[in-house]
Parts: structure tokens; C-alpha cells; sequence
């Protein structure tokens, strides 16, 4: 569904993790981890085409040929027809809990792109908003206003919207940060169920290790000093990424 | 229950139409007609104005104290009218009301125009925020400047303009704040969705597919057209932008706009209204700058309070 060849990323002159390579398989969900500061939002922004772009001379440094920016640090290819990019959405994390606010205002807000210039979604968005409540099982909270949903709740409304937006690929920026266990796990499981009955690719950072890696099929490791790993073992893929670790 | 908010305003209209502006020596019908009438119409326009400025500064800013005079507006609307009571008040061809509403319309409109030009550089809302601040008060502190060099008949008329009034405005002076009115609306109707989006910041708008820079150009557009041409002709007239999108937020229970402009129209209007009101009931008016303060502050201080307490 997603493929990416060879991406940098990074800010100005510093580069953050370069040759970064992998496959996103429809349905999938993958765990992007790495300690703070080595570029795990950098690259989500990246995906979705958020973060600015590397400078030509250190795109020169890295060898790379004079290719349009787009070109020169990602490849997509898509299952139906190759050089079109699926549609990829991020969620951000902190999103504001505005008060004033439906569940379904909210998400008829996000689908800002898909709405005409009054903020009317068409009946085909509709129906898909639909759908999302449903599968993500909040379908009783559409006119509860957001500032009253727990962080779970907001942050399922949040996938709610990404899957209106018909996202193909969906990137979550710690989307577990500052819930209790119990909304942890709940959201995590969520992300899982998504994935397999929507088949929605989703990759997702966090620093909830030990809960992420119950539900993923796969993991995605950036390393302090510039490296992407990915594997299908997440037990060999955390051993390369940090030696020390004796558990999982 | 639902239809009491218009019953009020249409109270309070009524109200107004019956107090102040006219002595008894006068027909009744020249003194509703070409005093009062216009009062109130007045009132209408500017508060609704000043409120659908407010309602669309205060979602661009994502702060609910911003309004057309944080943003610095209103003092480049005064430092228009500063110099065009001292500097060319010195030739009685120049010295009238007109010039005064005429300069303090470019005033406001330069104003706007620096805080639009800065977005470019700086897009987050709170420099953006600050930068209007400060804004207002270099504009404030050059129109104190001018104060000093000026003659006694130019500060009695940049004193009256500064103590605002809904009064003496005539019907075409009226239509020309009407028309401002009616483009402002669009402007911001059109930007609504933009204006619902960008509430839950700029990197959430962005990544829906917005431009956070056509929101933000729109926007102010609107707030400097309806502004501008307000305060040009009712002086620098604060509190309204700010406390009726509150009440329009409270009363509709939305924050999208869609709700919240139309209603902030009616809260606008109703606000500017009572301080009409309460302007007009004394043997001698009070200007309506005073009176909206007394009105407005408390209320600002309540949604301060519940805030606090929220």
C-alpha cells in the first residue's frame, strides 16, 4: 500500500535518520518507536508530507540525484496504480478539546478537505462517519460535545475522523500519551481492530512498548544515532536497536 | 424559551427608540426619524459589527480576550483621527467630521494591513497576538504625541470621537457602515469552516487540508472592513467584541460558526443597544464608550471567573 525508498529526514542543516526504507501492507499495524529527540514525529510529519524539506546541499552530500523534492526522499507506490500516493493521514497529538464541539461537528470540522464551503459534508462522507462511529463503538457519543469525552473517547473520535477522511494509511503521533492504563489498552486494541477489518495500514509512535507490542504486527525502530531498523521480529529488532535490553 | 434572546433584542430595540435624543419642542415623528431612529440603527450595525469582528479574532488567535482593539485596530483608527484633528485641523476646509471618520477608516485599515503583512513572516497566532498589543500601543502613544502639539477645538473633537457615540450619524453615513456590514459577513460566512478548523490549532488545520494563511488573510479582512468603518464613524468602542461571541457561544451552546456569527450579530446588536440605553436615560447623555465599559467589564470578569473556576 505504502512504499518508502531511501528517505531522509531531518531539520535545516541536521540530518535525523537517513536511508529510511520500508513497506506499509494494507491492514497493517506497525509500531514506530526510538527515544525522544530522533525524529519519530519528524518522519509521521514527512509521511504526510507536513515537514519541510532537506536543503539540496545536504541532499548533495547524501548523493542523490536532482530529482523534485517529493521525489528525492519518498517513493510511494500504491496497490492500484503505481506513482500515486494513497490517501495518508496524520493525527497529531494534543489536539485541543474544544468545548462547543459535537463528536459529530467535530469530525464534519476535520473533514475540512471534503467538505464544501460551508462545512457540509456530501451523504456518501456521512455515511461514512457513520460506519467509523460504529466500528470504533462510540456511536452513542456523536452528540456528546468533546470537551466532555475522556481522552480515550477524544482520541477514538480523532480515528473516527481520519477514517471519514477515507485514510488508507493512517499515522498517529503518540496517540497513548497522557491516558491511564485502561484507555491505553482499550485505544491500542482499537488501533488493531481498525486495521484488520478496515484494512487501514496504521503506524503509530509511542513509548508504550510493553502495551504497544501486544497489538502489532510490526515494529519500527529509530536509533540515536540515525538508523531505521525494521523487522518482522520485534524481539530481534529491539535487540538491534538497544543492546542493553535483557527483557521484553 | 427559544425565541426569548430575539424577544429581547427587539425589547431593547423598542427601549431605545424611546429614550434621549430630541426635546420636547420638536415633532415627534422628525425626532424619531432623524434623531433616534439612526441612533438605534447605529447601534445595530456597530455592535454587530464589533461582535463578528470579535467572534472571528478570537477563533484566529485561539484567544478568548482578542478583539479588534488588542489587535491594535481601534488605536490605528485613533491615531487616524489624532492627525487629522491636529495635523490638518489647522485648515477649517479639513476640520470636520468627515476627515476624522475618513482618517480613522485608514487607520484602522493600515493597521490591519501591518498585522496581515507580519503573518507572512510569523505565523503563530500568539507573536501574531503580541504583535497587535504592541501595535496599539505605539498608535496610542503617537496619538498622545500629537495631543500635545494640538489646539483646544482639536482636542475637544478627538475627545468627542475617542468617548464614542452612536448619535448623529446620518442615513448615508449609515448605509455606507450597513454595506461594510453585509461584505464583512460574507467574508466571514465563506471562512467559516476555516474559522471552525483553526480553533483546534494550526498544525491540525494544516493537516485537514487548510491554509492557515487564507484563513488568517480572510479573516482579518473582515474584522479591518467592519472595524474600520465603525469606528470611523462611532469612535473606538471596546468590550463588545470581546463578551458578545461569549454569550452568543453560551446561548447556541456551538462553538462552530456557522451558530456562532449569526448569533453574535444579535448579542452585538443587543449589547450596543443597552448601552445606548443606559447612555441615554440621564438629563445629559453619557458617552456610550463609558457606558458599554460598565456594561461589558463585569461581564468580562464573570467569563474571567468561570473560566478560572472551569
Amino acid at each position: 500500500m505504502l512504499k518508502v525508498e531511501h528517505m531522509s529526514i531531518g531539520y535545516g542543516d541536521r540530518i535525523l535518520a537517513k536511508d529510511i526504507s520500508f513497506e506499509l501492507a494494507k491492514g497493517e499495524c506497525v509500531l514506530l518507536a526510538g527515544p525522544n529527540g530522533t525524529g519519530k514525529t519528524t518522519l509521521l510529519k514527512r509521511l504526510a508530507k507536513m515537514a519541510s524539506k532537506i536543503p539540496s546541499s545536504v541532499s548533495d552530500l547524501l548523493g542523490m540525484t536532482e530529482e523534485s523534492p517529493s521525489e528525492q526522499h519518498t517513493r510511494c507506490h500504491s496497490e492500484r496504480s503505481e506513482g500515486i500516493c494513497p490517501q495518508i493521514i496524520l493525527i497529531p497529538t494534543n489536539i485541543p478539546k474544544v468545548k462547543g464541539f459535537t463528536v459529530e461537528a467535530f469530525i464534519h470540522t476535520g473533514c475540512y478537505k471534503e467538505s464544501d464551503w460551508r462545512g457540509k459534508v456530501s451523504m456518501e462522507t456521512e455515511k461514512r462517519m457513520e460506519e467509523a462511529l460504529e466500528e470504533l463503538g462510540i456511536k452513542e457519543l456523536r452528540k456528546r460535545d468533546i470537551s466532555t469525552l475522556s481522552d480515550g473517547e477524544f482520541q477514538k473520535a480523532c480515528l473516527a475522523t481520519g477514517l471519514t477522511r477515507k485514510a488508507e494509511v493512517l499515522l498517529l503521533d503518540e496517540p497513548t500519551a497522557h491516558l491511564d492504563v485502561e484507555n491505553r489498552i482499550d485505544v491500542l486494541r482499537t488501533l488493531r481492530e481498525v486495521a484488520r477489518k478496515t484494512g487501514t495500514a496504521i503506524l503509530f509512535s509511542s513509548h508504550d512498548l510493553h502495551d504497544a507490542l501486544q497489538v502489532v504486527d510490526r515494529i519500527f525502530v529509530l536509533t540515536r544515532d540515525g538508523r531505521f531498523l525494521t523487522s518482522d521480529s520485534v524481539e530481534d529488532i529491539l535487540r538491534a536497536a538497544f543492546p542493553n535490553l535483557t527483557t521484553l | 424559551m427559544r425565541y426569548l434572546p430575539a424577544l429581547g433584542l427587539l425589547a431593547l430595540l423598542l427601549l431605545d427608540l424611546l429614550v434621549g435624543g430630541g426635546t420636547v419642542s420638536m415633532a415627534t415623528g422628525a425626532v424619531l426619524w432623524k434623531l433616534r431612529v439612526p441612533r438605534v440603527l447605529t447601534a445595530v450595525i456597530a455592535g454587530g459589527a464589533l461582535a463578528a469582528s470579535g467572534a472571528q479574532m478570537q477563533a484566529v488567535f485561539r484567544n478568548p480576550l482578542a478583539d479588534p482593539h488588542i489587535m491594535g485596530v481601534s488605536g490605528g483608527a485613533g491615531l487616524g483621527a489624532a492627525i487629522a484633528t491636529m495635523v490638518l485641523g489647522t485648515s477649517a476646509a479639513l476640520f470636520t467630521g468627515v476627515t476624522v471618520a475618513v482618517a480613522a477608516f485608514l487607520g484602522a485599515f493600515l493597521a490591519a494591513a501591518l498585522v496581515v503583512a507580519v503573518s507572512a513572516r510569523f505565523r503563530s497566532a500568539t507573536t501574531l497576538l503580541v504583535f497587535g498589543v504592541m501595535l496599539g500601543f505605539i498608535f496610542s502613544a503617537l496619538s498622545s504625541v500629537l495631543q500635545y502639539t494640538a489646539g483646544e477645538e482639536s482636542l475637544k473633537l478627538f475627545y468627542s470621537w475617542m468617548a464614542g457615540s452612536f448619535s448623529g450619524s446620518r442615513y448615508s453615513e449609515i448605509i455606507l457602515m450597513a454595506v461594510a456590514l453585509v461584505i464583512g459577513l460574507i467574508l466571514a460566512f465563506c471562512n467559516g469552516k476555516g474559522l471552525d478548523i483553526i480553533l483546534f490549532g494550526e498544525e491540525y488545520a494544516t493537516l485537514s487540508g487548510a491554509s492557515t494563511r487564507r484563513i488568517l488573510v480572510l479573516s482579518m479582512l473582515s474584522c479591518c472592513l467592519m472595524t474600520g468603518t465603525v469606528t470611523a464613524f462611532c469612535g473606538p468602542l471596546g468590550f463588545v467584541g470581546i463578551v458578545a461571541p461569549h454569550i452568543a457561544r453560551r446561548l447556541t451552546g456551538s462553538s462552530t460558526h456557522r451558530q456562532v456569527l449569526p448569533c453574535s450579530l444579535a448579542t452585538g446588536a443587543g449589547l450596543a443597544l443597552a448601552a445606548d440605553i443606559l447612555a441615554n436615560i440621564w438629563p445629559i447623555p453619557l458617552p456610550v464608550g463609558s457606558t458599554l465599559a460598565l456594561i461589558g467589564i463585569p461581564l468580562i470578569l464573570i467569563l474571567l471567573l468561570r473560566q478560572r473556576h472551569a
